[in-house]
């Protein structure tokens, strides 16, 4: 949908892409300026820009945001190291499967903030129990994306491979995983966002250090304007992570040919 | 000595219920050195099952197949296969797919560009030998499946539907160029096809199958002096002739098959 | 005995827990034995703690999920038929796609205090953007020939929407629900264990405080089957409502 217009040319695009938001930051700035909205409940534009300049310069939001990424980014890292191999193992062993099917089910329907409150008890209200969220979040997307992939690739290319000379134990270097590539990338691109915002659920909840702390510490003490600076930059952090995995993504698979599916 | 042997071949599966159908049952033919045959017959009748057996991704229920006198045991260097699909690497360029045969062999390098580039040339496909699958029209697509075979030097050559995609002029133009490689390169062709015509066009031999469980009902000899253009082959009588009798044999299968979906559920 | 090679992973799982649990090695806190954790959850519905709680937080999401369902299908189709509604609202979608509205939870309780309208509004809110893009999607990728057909057939162009566009969208909707209803309990969740308020994410995080573990896995476990049954309801209505479809069209419309 957002599509990150790189041409010159498309300038005038991307301004008519962005004039709604514009209009929509102008219309922020009126109506609080006016005191249409109060201040006490929405501050200005203007003044949230100039909190988020503060924090910024202040450093206050490097440290935060830098465990804040370092928890998500574990997480996410971790996710993919496990979450691949599992759904590589799942999908050619029919005894991992049968091993780990039953499991994955029941964990799926399991919304992964819920167990917040288990890590807390558990490892205290550290990274690693920040991380250890992020990863189970993140995990079955990427599993099960993995798992499909897998099992997709057609019979045809293998048996084709095989007709050419491919042993049996170089097929699966060879073909299955760049065959199966686009939908491992798609179970990471998924859980990309999801790292993100499982990062922010955690520490909303239980964390003393923290984007997810940060706000909340705001909030509570009433500097709105800071508040909304450190959701705004936060947002557009995770929409340039969001931005630069599309990006890494179909230069991968530049080979790839897209097919129209619902 | 026929190249392929196949004998007494059964594929059995296990249908949704539990019973066990057979998809083939008690196939036998043989196909000689450099020989151009096609296998014809209704859908279903387990044409693609058999070819699939032939080159050793299926294993069989009961039978054998033996090529050149040694029975198969698995897929080989001795028989390529070309599907209707071509199933190409798409994450390899044009070149790299075709050169993909000879990796696996591990020939020297200057060996393996040498054949790349021969083949290459051979179908056409020169000025597009670093594109990707995905930026190829079907007909290209069709001739980088069989470089990337032929390639690979098997002594037979198996086909599956191999222009079932293509639109109708190109299958024509892919038709005449398979012929001119098979001469040239001296290779047993087995080819499996919907087209009647297709199969009388290209084959000195036309087995006919029956309905599942299939099994070889006909062999029809085509003697067409193929020294003539296109046109006048397929203008000719002796084609007519020779297509109506092998259209009439599949056609009496295709409504066995019907007879039977007419009759319902039982 | 089938049923027993499929899910003996989990009888594994559960016989470790509990062996492990009672063996003295484990904390009573780290992780109290099933059995204990049994008893606590039936002594919590007996007490009538769990259930009205439970009930407190779906209401609060399936609130929220209501209001963003008929918001987004709404919208959806008013992008889809109209140029100009698309060209507002679709980079503010696209946005809205982005932000993880979990960071406005803070926000929402300042503006609209921490009772259930303003955990059911959050819940809307950050519903509405699947919904809206699945229903876009849908209605948008009605094939021209449908509406042709049904145009030269004499279908009124009000009637079009409700014969042809609506049955076309409609599994793109229901994937968009699929998406929408666990962001609609998560949302839930994280908005009651920050502000409080009662439901089950309350529960849990209180417990939690408290180091109280099995009332922790109580919740926890009334959490794991909301969502199961959820899950499988959906399953069910979907394939009910969409089971025509996809035996019709096969890979869909």
């Amino acid at each position: 949908m957002t599509v990150f217009v790189k041409a010159p040319g498309s300038a005038l695009r991307l301004l008519s892409r962005g004039a709604p938001i514009l209009v929509l930051l102008a219309g922020w700035e009126l109506a609080t300026r006016s005191g249409l909205i109060s201040t006490q409940v929405l501050p200005t534009f203007s003044s949230v820009f100039v909190a988020a300049v503060d924090l910024i310069a202040s450093g206050t939001l490097g440290r935060h945001l830098a465990v804040s990424l370092y928890r998500a980014l574990g997480g996410l890292a971790l996710s993919m190291l496990i979450g691949i191999a599992l759904g590589l193992g799942m999908a050619t062993s029919r005894r991992v499967e049968n091993f780990f099917d039953p499991l994955v089910a029941l964990i799926y329907p399991l919304p992964k903030t819920a167990l917040v409150p288990l890590t807390m008890v558990w490892l205290g209200v550290t990274d690693r129990a920040a991380i250890l969220v992020i990863l189970l979040a993140c995990l079955l997307p990427i599993v099960i994306n993995t798992y499909h992939g897998v099992r997709a690739v057609e019979r045809t290319l293998i048996w084709s491979a095989r007709s050419l000379g491919t042993p049996t134990r170089g097929l699966f270097v060879r073909i299955v995983i760049p065959a199966a590539m686009p939908a491992i990338l798609n179970g990471i691109s998924i859980a990309i966002p999801l790292a993100f915002i499982v990062v922010i659920s955690v520490e909303l909840v239980a964390s003393k250090v923290g984007v997810g702390n940060l706000i909340n510490g705001y909030g509570g003490v009433g500097a709105y304007d800071y508040m909304f600076a450190t959701i705004g930059t936060f947002v557009l952090v995770a929409f340039i992570a969001d931005r630069l995995a599309v990006h890494v993504r179909s230069r991968i698979l530049f080979w790839h040919e897209q097919k129209d599916a619902p | 000595m026929a190249k392929i042997k196949v004998r007494g071949l059964t594929k059995s599966f296990q249908a949704i219920k539990g019973e066990t159908v057979d998809a083939i049952s008690g196939l036998s033919f043989d196909v000689g050195e450099n020989e151009f045959v096609s296998i014809v017959g209704p859908s279903g009748c387990g044409k693609s099952t058999l070819l699939y057996i032939v080159a050793g991704f299926i294993a069989p229920t009961r039978g054998d197949v033996r090529i050149g006198g040694t029975p198969i045991a698995g897929p080989g260097p001795d028989r390529g296969i070309v599907f209707q699909e071509y199933a190409l690497f798409p994450w390899k360029t044009v070149q790299d797919n075709v050169k993909y045969g000879l990796e696996e062999k591990r020939l020297p390098r200057e060996e393996q560009e040498r054949i790349v580039r021969k083949y290459i040339r051979l179908m056409g496909l020169d000025g597009f030998q670093h594109k990707y699958p995905k930026e190829l029209s079907g007909g290209m697509k069709q001739r980088v499946a069989l470089a990337r075979t032929l390639a690979y030097d098997p002594d037979v050559l198996l086909m599956d539907e191999p222009f079932g995609a293509l639109d109708a002029q190109t299958r024509e133009l892919q038709q005449d160029q398979l012929l001119s490689v098979w001469r040239e390169r001296k290779k047993t062709v087995l080819l499996v096809t919907h087209s009647v015509d297709e199969a009388v066009y290209l084959s000195e031999r036309v087995l006919v199958m029956t309905a599942r469980p299939g099994r070889i009902k006909s062999v029809v000899d085509i003697a067409l002096d193929r020294s003539r253009s296109r046109e006048e082959i397929v203008t000719s009588a002796e084609f007519a002739a020779l297509r109506n009798r092998v259209w009439l044999e599949v056609r009496e299968e295709v409504l066995k098959h019907y007879d039977g979906v007419r009759e319902g559920p039982r | 005995m089938k049923l027993l090679g499929k899910t003996y992973s989990v009888l594994l799982v559960i016989g470790l827990w509990e062996s492990a649990a009672r063996s003295g090695f484990v904390p009573f806190f780290f992780l109290p034995p099933l059995s204990v954790i049994a008893m606590t959850f039936a002594t919590q519905i007996t007490d009538g703690v769990l259930v009205p709680q439970t009930l407190l937080t779906l209401f609060r999401a399936f609130g929220g999920f209501a209001v963003a369902v008929v918001v987004g299908v709404i919208l959806g189709i008013a992008m889809a038929r109209f140029k100009a509604v698309h060209w507002f609202f679709d980079p503010l979608i696209a946005l809205g796609m982005s932000v993880p509205t979990l960071t406005l939870v803070p926000a929402f309780m300042l503006w609209f205090g921490i009772e259930n309208a303003s955990k059911i509004l959050l819940v809307a809110v950050s519903c509405v953007c699947p919904m809206t893009v699945s229903t876009y999607n849908g209605a948008r990728g009605v094939h021209p020939f449908l509406i042709w057909s049904a145009r030269a057939m004499g279908t009124a162009e009000r009637k079009l929407l409700w014969k042809v566009i609506m049955p076309a969208a409609t599994p793109y909707i229901f994937n968009g629900m699929q998406v929408a209803l666990p962001i609609s309990l998560i949302v839930a969740f994280v908005f009651e264990m920050v502000a409080g308020g009662g439901g089950l994410g309350f529960l849990e995080i209180m417990a939690a405080r408290f180091f109280n573990s099995p009332d922790l896995f109580a919740a926890l476990f009334a959490i794991l089957i909301v969502g199961f049954a959820i899950d499988r309801i959906l399953r069910k209505i979907r394939a009910g409502v969409l089971g025509w479809l996809e035996r019709d069209h096969g890979e869909g419309v």
